[in-house]
């Protein structure tokens, strides 16, 4: 059932991302996902593999959710966020939008620990929020970095 | 853990030598794209070699490990940071010959030789350690579909860029 959420969830992130207006071009989405693919990717592989805080799951059916929440589900949800936080026009609504992340992150997180696909040892929900607020201001510095770069070139 | 070698030898030089050799020719090389679109390519590299390394060689499949130990070590993400020059380099000549129609078919089968021959070379020198009866010659649609994979982002990136209307 497991894998059968992640799946159902990763489609339905992916359609929200395809009909949502975007803030950023594809050029800028692109550089932004493999980032966080990256990101992502270092993060669960050390806390999980190397300092054995969270362990994966053993099971074959459920082991395929951890490459599809790192790789797609994690950053597509960053960059949904991400773009709606660029569009909103107050400070209200930006943070709003960055308490909703966080609680969506946490709730997905939760998920797949019911599912037993992430078992915390020497970890917490509190950490994993830390880092999903790590990875999104991340990303928003990238974003003002590739913005920049941009204008310099647009000027040249 | 397993640790297949203590020593700072051929493994480590090719890492450190490479990775110092292909950013200096894209550092030197005469710029063809923006800095972003430069980005990109290089990034596309690294991340697609970091997503089948972190699936493919850890826990419950384990193919292979790369480097000395089969945890994850610095040395394995200088690793990864190599390909991105290598991806940069692919859509550099692709755009500089400017391949086109069949010929896709004769740049990605000749790239994904010259990528096996360089995993061959590593092989030998101890950067990857082959298990679970994992052979070399599975690599070689592994880098054809990567090397496609970029082709397709790239056309679809010039595509968006023509197109701006077109939904990003």
């Amino acid at each position: 059932m497991g894998l059968a959420f992640i799946v159902t969830l990763t489609m339905i992130i992916i359609h929200i991302f395809y009909y949502q207006k975007k803030a950023l071009t594809f050029l800028q989405n692109s550089i932004l996902f493999m980032i966080l693919t990256l990101l992502t990717t270092n993060y669960l592989t050390i806390t999980g593999l190397n300092l054995k805080w969270i362990s994966w799951t053993k099971d074959p059916y459920l082991f395929p959710s951890i490459p599809v929440y790192r790789d797609i589900v994690i950053p597509f949800i960053v960059l949904i966020l991400i773009n709606a936080y660029i569009s909103a026009d107050s400070k209200r609504l930006k943070f709003l939008f960055f308490l909703f992340y966080l609680s969506v992150m946490l709730m997905i997180e939760s998920i797949l620990i019911y599912f037993g696909i992430f078992t915390y040892r020497n970890w917490n929900l509190s950490l994993t929020t830390i880092f999903n607020a790590i990875h999104f201001l991340i990303i928003l510095a990238v974003v003002k970095i590739m913005k920049k770069k941009e204008f310099q070139h647009d000027s040249l | 853990m397993t640790v297949y070698d203590r020593s700072f030898n051929g493994n480590e030089w090719f890492v450190i030598i490479g990775f110092i050799a292909l950013h200096i020719l894209v550092y030197f090389m005469p710029k063809i794209f923006s800095f972003l679109h430069g980005t990109v390519y290089y990034l596309f590299g690294i991340a697609v070699i970091t997503f089948f390394d972190h699936t493919l060689s850890v826990t419950l499949w384990n193919f292979y490990d790369v480097n000395d130990t089969s945890e994850y070590q610095w040395f394995d993400f200088l690793t990864y940071i190599m390909n991105g020059p290598v991806s940069y380099f692919f859509i550099y000549l692709y755009v500089k010959l400017k391949i086109k129609g069949f010929k896709n078919l004769i740049y990605l089968l000749i790239f994904s030789c010259f990528a096996l021959l360089v995993e061959y070379a590593g092989l030998r020198l101890g950067v990857f350690h082959f298990d679970k009866g994992y052979k070399m010659y599975w690599s070689f649609p592994l880098y054809f579909m990567m090397q496609s994979g970029l082709i397709i982002f790239h056309h679809v990136l010039l595509k968006k860029e023509n197109n701006p209307k077109m939904p990003a």
